[in-house]
């Protein structure tokens, strides 16, 4: 099997505060991986240190087979990111910042405009084309960030709390989308606070307090954690073990 | 109401306290302030650099020369071989504000006039010279005044009493003997013109009156002086706050987080960034150009593809100088305050506002230090006088220096504050 993602013993510390512990985790292309954990878990810095954007400070990794260290700007070229704070320019329209994006990963002339119908289509945003980005609704604006980070048709989707902040019915239209996605061979490492969603993933990873403490098939984390209740009571026992021990 | 007031005022202060940025500056800048307005701020030069060509060969000019000399408020300049072309040529180099020839045979032949230039490019000092000559003329005519005088009492006193004497010849001889005796005393005693009581104000020769002649700015216009500093403080203004507020305004709504996650290199990011304000300064720079030549009467008297090139050496510094304040603000807010703290002192010590020679010499120590101190002459010798490289060489190779150390610093910490 070849893995997305590939990490040995991952470390960032911050002075004498240790963000990510010793992760080491591996993410089979094309799966979508469920990254769970309270706030503060470290999640986000170990998505920071997989996109090259953050230096480790222990261990090794390897992104799309390029070295976290060396490769970074390999990785950058084929991956694609969004955050919860939908990284739009507020003051340019809809086609604009599809443009711009477009652009910065090196689409141009004929394949850069093809590319902007195929997702204002695929994003549901064809009326919204010169719709300024800030007057969007939650859910558009989502899809808008969603289609700016997978513009360039990344092999490996990083999405930090992207789902956060939007009302269900966005919520579902945007995991449609992330299936669509996985389907065509996309691998997808997403955080996030909803159970609902962390069931649909393929496999999961639970963190906290910057270690990985759990690993697998959300059905084997109930079966191990679950205590008889669902995935949420996985979650809030991990949590606390971990911040017990 | 008043508790709800008292709360919010309060969690004011926590974060002004938190903040120590803001408060650093809220403590720096009334006493940056209180120095620059209280010692720094005159527009009246101390001493004036003047350079006196004596070919007078008469004592009224070795007079003026004396009061000149002596006169506490000029420094004068020792030319190499004294004449009126050495002086134009003192002005043009920026060495001398007042050239004053003495002509010869002054005031002993008539119609000789000082003649006195003045550097108009130099506005403020050329003014404060042209106000204290006649103060510093003043012993000399004086003394001419004096010995005019007293030349001319003697004289008149002799003529006096040879009148008076021939007067009373004249009488006495009209007079029958026997009555000489009597007549003699009425005259003594009569109120004759006492040669004691005659008085002579003399009045200022012409000689007394300089003719001044102000080279380069010959109606000493403030416009004049103040367009071609404009220039660069509006391109500094422009460029150093718009790519401050620029960088800042994407790290504040999150989008360079995205930004650093793509393809784009820091090097390229920085530059992408700094283009755009890069042009914005050179429009600026191209409507305060035609704003002087076409608005104010200005001509350009330099060479303008050399004056372009330096001018990028100033935005270079001051585009850097925006990055740099970029990478230590969080947000816009303090970006732009930060750029206010760092262009304020350049706008008011460089001598673009108030000339130099009338700061103290501590204040005058921290103006070198400003890379603006060094366009501003740049940009006024350039304009008005026409000089070359050949004189401005030393603030070329400051500003220059600068710019390499500015962009330098601001590249490497804006790739550390990126990757």
């Amino acid at each position: 099997m070849t893995y997305a993602i590939e990490t040995q013993g991952l470390t960032r510390r911050f002075g004498r505060f240790t963000a990510v512990d010793s992760v080491s985790l591996t993410v089979p292309e094309g799966t979508v991986m469920g990254l769970l954990g309270p706030n503060g878990a470290g999640k986000t810095t170990l998505i920071r240190m997989l996109l090259g954007a953050l230096a480790p400070t222990a261990g090794t990794g390897r992104v799309l087979g390029h070295d976290l260290r060396t490769g970074a700007e390999a990785i950058r070229q084929r991956v694609g990111y969004m955050s919860q704070r939908f990284s739009l320019y507020r003051d340019l329209t809809v086609a604009e910042n599809l443009a711009f994006f477009g652009r910065v990963y090196g689409l141009r002339g004929d394949e850069l405009a093809r590319r902007q119908e195929e997702l204002l289509a695929w994003a549901g945003l064809l009326d919204q084309r010169r719709t300024i980005a800030g007057d969007l609704g939650g859910g558009m604006r989502q899809r808008l960030a969603f289609a700016c980070a997978i513009l360039h048709r990344p092999s490996l989707l990083l999405l930090d709390e992207a789902t956060s902040g939007v009302d269900p019915m966005s919520r579902r239209r945007f995991w449609d989308l992330i299936y669509g996605l996985a389907d065509g061979g996309t691998t997808v490492l997403v955080t996030t606070h909803y159970m609902d969603e962390a069931a649909h993933c393929d496999r999961l990873a639970m963190m906290n307090a910057g270690r990985l403490v759990a690993v697998g098939t959300p059905r084997e984390l109930q079966a191990a954690h679950g205590d008889g209740g669902g995935l949420e009571q996985v979650f809030v026992k991990l949590a606390r073990v971990s911040a017990e021990a | 109401m008043v508790q709800r007031i008292l709360a919010l005022a309060q969690k004011e202060f926590i974060q002004i306290r938190r903040d120590r940025r803001t408060l650093a500056m809220m403590v720096a800048l009334p006493i940056l302030w209180l120095i620059l307005f209280g010692y720094a701020f005159s527009f009246d030069v101390q001493e004036v650099a003047v350079a006196l060509v004596d070919e007078s060969g008469t004592a009224a000019g070795g007079a003026v020369a004396r009061a000149v000399r002596s006169y506490e408020r000029f420094t004068l300049v020792d030319l190499a071989a004294p004449s009126e072309t050495a002086i134009r040529e003192a002005i043009f180099r920026g060495e001398v504000t007042m050239g004053i020839v003495i002509p010869p045979g002054y005031g002993e032949q008539p119609d000789t006039q000082l003649q006195v230039l003045l550097d108009g490019a130099s506005l403020f000092a050329a003014q404060t010279a042209a106000r204290l000559l006649p103060g510093a003329l003043e012993p000399a005519q004086a003394e001419l005044r004096a010995d005019l005088e007293a030349r001319t009492r003697v004289e008149v006193e002799a003529r006096i009493q040879e009148l008076a004497e021939a007067r009373r010849a004249e009488l006495l001889a009209q007079v029958p003997p026997i009555m000489r005796a009597q007549v003699e005393e009425m005259l003594a005693r009569a109120h004759g013109p006492s040669p004691d009581e005659v008085t002579i104000a003399a009045p200022d020769p012409p000689s007394f009156i300089p003719a001044i002649t102000t080279l380069y700015n010959p109606d000493l216009r403030t416009a004049n002086v103040m367009i071609p500093g404009l220039l660069g403080l509006v391109v500094m203004f422009m460029t150093t706050l718009m790519t401050a507020l620029g960088v800042v305004r994407e790290r504040e709504l999150g989008t360079m987080e995205q930004l650093v996650v793509t393809p784009l290199r820091p090097l390229e990011l920085m530059l992408g960034k700094i283009l755009p304000y890069l042009l914005v300064g050179a429009v600026d720079f191209a409507l305060v150009f035609a704003a002087g030549l076409y608005l104010f009467d200005l001509t350009f008297a330099g060479n303008l593809p050399l004056f372009l090139l330096l001018s990028l050496l100033l935005v270079l510094t001051t585009l850097g100088l925006g990055l740099l304040i970029s990478t230590v603000s969080q947000n816009q807010q303090q970006a732009m305050q930060l750029a206010m703290f760092a262009m304020l002192p350049q706008i008011l010590l460089s001598g673009f506002i108030f000339p130099l020679d009338a700061m103290p010499k501590a204040i005058k120590a921290i103006a070198y230090l400003l890379p603006f101190t060094h366009f501003v002459p740049i940009a006024q010798g350039m304009f008005i006088k026409g000089q070359g490289l050949d004189l401005l060489w030393p603030q070329v190779t400051v500003l220059a220096a600068y710019a390499v150390v500015v962009v330098g610093l601001a590249t490497a910490r804006f790739r550390k504050r990126i990757a």
